[in-house]
């Protein structure tokens, strides 16, 4: 199991068991309807990345990913990362589109060109 | 920092050494309170056919991480969730650890010693060849396999135990494409491969749910179409959208198995637009027709497709199909700079499974969209090694290893000599193909099976019928598996195996790309690699048969250590003795290249030179593929040297509409057809174990049409009975489309008796390929209840 | 349960091999290597017999030219808990 961060992350509302097999989109399409609009429009979103890749499941959610799940997919991303400056800073979830010069020294690979 | 006495000795160990030599340890080393180091051990993913490679990060002798490997041209470093998870098997608390054994079916399972196991294993082999004779027994392995695994486990049974009862599951997923490649190209698996995504014009996606059956594949694809928008065309074929769906130009959706009537269309409408190749046709194709592939005419085949007009095969195919619409994606498939086809299950798992590839083959031909960039005709494979292991290191009935068929005496003798067991050991005959072998067991002609990696209780259609043969104790069950499934519930014998990145071994995954795994943690308990079970029960069959003939068989490989010198010398045999001069050449891949790269290397590859670049790229391409010069007979680029083909020609099929083998009528009015979801892995023995991917797809659920559902009376959750002429299953409803009227579509992964879809699925199958028809039958539909709460279910 | 510290050498050209290849014994942890073909590693094995077992597989290893023991403790009890 992965460590939480800190004290501060919240915890996911408490849910019976029951409901805790309901998979997350399916509830977070009601609950935090534009959340769920901007992620399914997303890459993350077309290509099916769940939820729980990045924010865990009951026992270990977490609000703010860990650096080491971005690093999953995106290791060779990891050279901008540090504690001030998270992913996430330049790629605001959840469509994470980044803006600006970017902050990664090594070049995109032809098979990862950003959608023009 | 608590450390123990033991850490401060392995630091004071390395410190030792690293003064020796007068080298700076890391600062995670040399402090005294460090903890012992992260390290990282490349592999390929345990799961599907993509073969994305990733690095298990391991600590204190435990996986805690993984990530995927940029450099890798299979991944480019991007994971999906199963591959995200699945090493959360290894060391999992339900693994099995000992060996397991009941004389009957009716007793309980007894732990046992390996040395125990190994004798019973033996016994109950020997005792049914000397009784009943070889064709007695029969090995059931997997595409999940290492190549090592399946290749010494066809070895013994063929030139140990001389029979050809050498099965695996990629006959009921894949076995329709090898006949079909076989048949159109003269030669199994793609002539390109995955580079060919970033350089195509056109997708043409058909009996694929690549989004969720391939996800990062799909994700090339995707990025593909979303940087070129107006330039790539994506076309998606389906009876039921799904999530491929989302990035396609046009979707067709058509009634199950009437694809054929549609590719003849799209190829009609090629001929009459005048958009084929005349060049590329007149350089390298033929027509052929039948049983005995008689060769006919162009104008013969322009005759033939003549009742396949738009118009027609539009009212054929139903759905949203119109006739402008199969004249569009023709003229996409055919004008594009590059088509890239890719299908799966929808395709293969049908009774006409071989003719389907045939005619996407076909299209292919016709329009040149073959051997040149972003051009191809790709089949997707399902599983991670059922090109590797099972139909390159002969682990079907009647292929031995290097695409060497059975049935050619002289394909058996260099096959007998390169194992150095006398001619003629090999039986001429194939043996029984995976249907014909649970058949056997149920009427008692096979008595004894090993089951390697698989679980056929429920991934076998009808699975009903054949698990009453499996139940009886006239056959003696042996399962090698890491979990308990519904097969091990029918067995005499379980022995524990190690799991991914417990052992050493290479995968082959769809791009004929051979990549290697290595050990990066300890298998839990008395687990053991397949490699070393196999030759040590080859060792004991040949005492108790008396035959140092099958002795022969493993006798390079004994007392090799079974992490790592074993495998490779397995692997040295294979490639070195059966792929040399073969298509499948891999005699440059050995085990120090294969750990040197990022990814793996693709066959042909012939040197250690050729296979570091990463092998070939485009077959039958002269500069491309060594084969092609070698094998050049004259100025023409391509040269289609495939075994099956002697006159080294393209064939296109004349192939007719087929209908499957059972369609809806009065009594059964719906079609159903079965599949995947993303988060689940086949039987979900591995993916259910995991909290995060089982609550996503937590049981099976049925999809019913919203047109469908109002006529029926069902909402959303509601428990409804599928009820076909072979069984039934009571599922909750998911009202989405999803399947197109007519139509409902069942996940197959839950173990649950009630929610085990192949209950109801049939077993007919395709007399080429011998893969049956999974994808369609006909099925009743009736609202039982309302929502029930539902618990998911592992064995 | 003996550890031993260990330089493992080959050929400066077949280190990469070797390492990978090392990577995948058990009872071997490497610690390092110092760019001419000498590897820096750590055995253990469950007694004195296996350790000398473990010592011969990795003599007999293609890549290995030599094994050189710089440090041998013959009883790392991992139940031990040392001070700070």
């Amino acid at each position: 199991m992965l460590a939480l961060q800190a004290a501060e992350q919240e915890q996911h509302p408490e849910l019976e068991p029951g409901e805790q097999y309901i998979p997350c989109a399916q509830c977070h399409q009601e609950v935090t309807p534009e959340l769920y609009t901007e992620w399914n429009a997303s890459l993350h979103g077309i290509g099916m990345v769940a939820c729980y890749q990045c924010h865990g499941t009951f026992e270990n959610f977490r609000v703010t990913p860990l650096a080491q799940d971005c690093a999953a997919c995106h290791a060779d991303r990891m050279d901008a990362y540090s504690q001030d400056q998270p992913c996430w800073s330049c790629h605001v979830p959840h469509s994470f589109k980044a803006e600006g010069a970017s902050a990664h020294k090594k070049e995109i690979s032809e098979n990862e060109k950003p959608a023009q | 920092m608590k450390q123990s006495r033991r850490d401060f000795l392995k630091t004071s160990a390395a410190l030792s050494a690293a003064s020796y030599l007068g080298v700076q340890l890391p600062d995670t080393v040399s402090s005294a309170l460090a903890a012992e180091g992260d390290s990282w051990h490349r592999g390929t993913c345990r799961l599907c056919g993509v073969g994305c490679r990733v690095e298990l990060g391991v600590r204190s002798g435990k996986p805690f991480a993984i990530r995927g490997v940029a450099d890798a041209r299979t991944n480019y470093g991007f994971l999906c969730m199963k591959g995200m998870y699945f090493w959360h098997c290894i060391g999992h608390t339900d693994r099995l650890t000992h060996p397991l054994y009941r004389a009957k079916k009716s007793e309980a399972f007894k732990q046992i010693s390996w040395d125990e196991a190994l004798d019973i294993a033996a016994t109950a082999f020997a005792d049914v060849v000397k009784t009943h004779g070889s064709d007695a027994v029969a090995y059931y392995g997997s595409g999940q396999c290492l190549t090592e695994e399946t290749y010494l486990f066809q070895k013994i049974m063929r030139g140990g135990l001389k029979t050809n009862n050498v099965e695996g599951n990629p006959r009921l997923c894949m076995a329709s494409a090898v006949g079909g490649y076989l048949s159109s190209f003269g030669a199994d698996e793609p002539i390109g491969g995955y580079s060919d995504l970033e350089k195509a014009h056109c997708f043409f996606i058909i009996g694929s749910n690549t989004a969720e059956a391939h996800p990062v594949l799909f994700r090339r694809i995707m990025r593909r179409k979303l940087d070129n928008p107006d330039t790539v065309k994506v076309i998606n074929a389906d009876p039921r959208v799904s999530q491929t769906s989302r990035i396609a130009d046009k979707h067709l959706q058509f009634k199950p198995g009437s694809d054929l009537s549609l590719l003849n269309a799209m190829a009609k409408v090629i001929i009459d637009e005048k958009l084929y190749d005349t060049d590329f046709l007149a350089n390298y194709a033929v027509f052929r027709q039948g049983a005995e592939s008689t060769e006919v005419t162009f104008s013969e085949y322009v005759k033939f497709l003549e009742p396949y007009t738009p118009e027609a095969v539009a009212k054929i195919c139903g759905g949203n199909i119109s006739a402008d619409d199969i004249r569009e994606v023709a003229r996409w498939f055919a004008n594009s700079k590059g088509t890239v086809s890719l299908w799966c299950m929808g395709i293969n798992q049908r009774i006409q499974g071989v003719w389907a590839n045939n005619l996407i083959n076909n299209l292919h031909i016709l329009t040149g969209q073959l051997c040149k960039e972003g051009a191809d005709s790709l089949s997707l494979t399902g599983q991670p090694n059922a090109c590797g292991g099972v139909r390159e290191a002969g682990g079907l009935c009647h292929i031995l290893p290097g695409h060497r068929p059975v049935d050619n005496e002289k394909m058996r003798n260099q096959v007998e000599e390169a194992w150095g067991v006398p001619i003629g050991r090999i039986p001429a005959k194939p043996g029984r193909h995976t249907m014909d072998m649970f058949a056997a067991i149920n009427s008692g002609a096979i008595r004894a099976i090993w089951v390697n990696c698989t679980s056929p209780a429920q991934s076998l259609p009808n699975c009903d019928l054949y698990i009453k043969g499996m139940e009886k104790d006239d056959c003696f069950i042996i399962c090698t598996d890491i979990f308990p499934t519904r097969t091990t519930e029918l067995a005499n014998l379980i022995l524990p195996a190690a799991f991914h990145f417990e052992k050493t071994g290479v995968y082959g995954c769809t791009e004929r790309r051979s990549q290697i795994t290595l050990k990066a943690v300890d298998a839990p308990g008395e687990a053991k690699p397949e490699v070393w079970i196999v030759r040590e029960w080859a060792k004991r069959l040949a005492v108790k048969l008396d035959d140092p003939v099958i002795a022969h068989c493993v006798k390079d490989f004994d007392n090799l250590e079974e992490d790592y010198a074993l495998p490779r010398a397995i692997w040295d045999e294979y490639t070195q003795k059966l792929t040399a001069g073969r298509d499948s050449d891999l005699r440059g891949a050995s085990y120090p290249v294969l750990e040197r790269m990022a990814d793996g290397v693709q066959w042909p590859a012939l040197t250690e030179e050729q296979a570091l670049t990463g092998g070939t790229v485009k077959k039958f391409v002269k500069g491309l593929d060594p084969l092609a010069d070698s094998l050049s007979q004259n100025d023409l680029p391509y040269q289609f040297y495939g075994p099956a083909h002697a006159d080294r020609k393209l064939w296109v099929w004349l192939r007719a509409q087929a209908d499957p083998s059972e369609v809806p009528d009065a009594e059964y009015p719906f079609y159903l057809s079965t599949g995947r979801i993303i988060d689940h892995w086949h039987t979900m023995s591995m993916t259910g174990r995991v909290p995060e991917l089982l609550r996503a797809n937590p049981y099976a659920h049925v999809e019913i049409n919203p047109e469908d559902a109002k006529e029926l009376g069902v909402q959303p959750g509601d428990m409804v009975e599928i009820r076909s002429r072979r069984g039934s299953n009571l599922l909750p409803a998911k009202i989405y489309e999803g399947p197109m009227k007519g139509m409902v579509f069942a996940y197959w992964h839950d173990q649950e008796k009630s929610r085990m879809i192949n209950r109801v699925t049939k077993d007919d199958y395709d007399p080429g390929s011998k893969e049956p028809e999974f994808k369609i039958c006909a099925v009743q539909i009736r609202r039982v209840a309302g929502p029930k709460p539902i618990k998911p279910f592992l064995l | 349960m003996p550890v031993a510290g260990a330089v493992i050498s080959t050929r400066q050209e077949r280190a990469e091999i070797l390492l990978a290849a090392l990577r995948a014994c058990p009872g071997v942890d490497i610690y390092g290597e110092d760019g001419k073909g000498n590897i820096i590693a750590v055995l253990e094995a469950a007694s004195k017999d296996e350790m000398e077992a473990l010592v011969r597989r990795l003599e007999a290893m293609d890549e290995v030219l030599h094994v050189g023991i710089t440090f041998l403790a013959a009883d790392g009890n991992s139940t031990d808990t040392g001070s700070e």
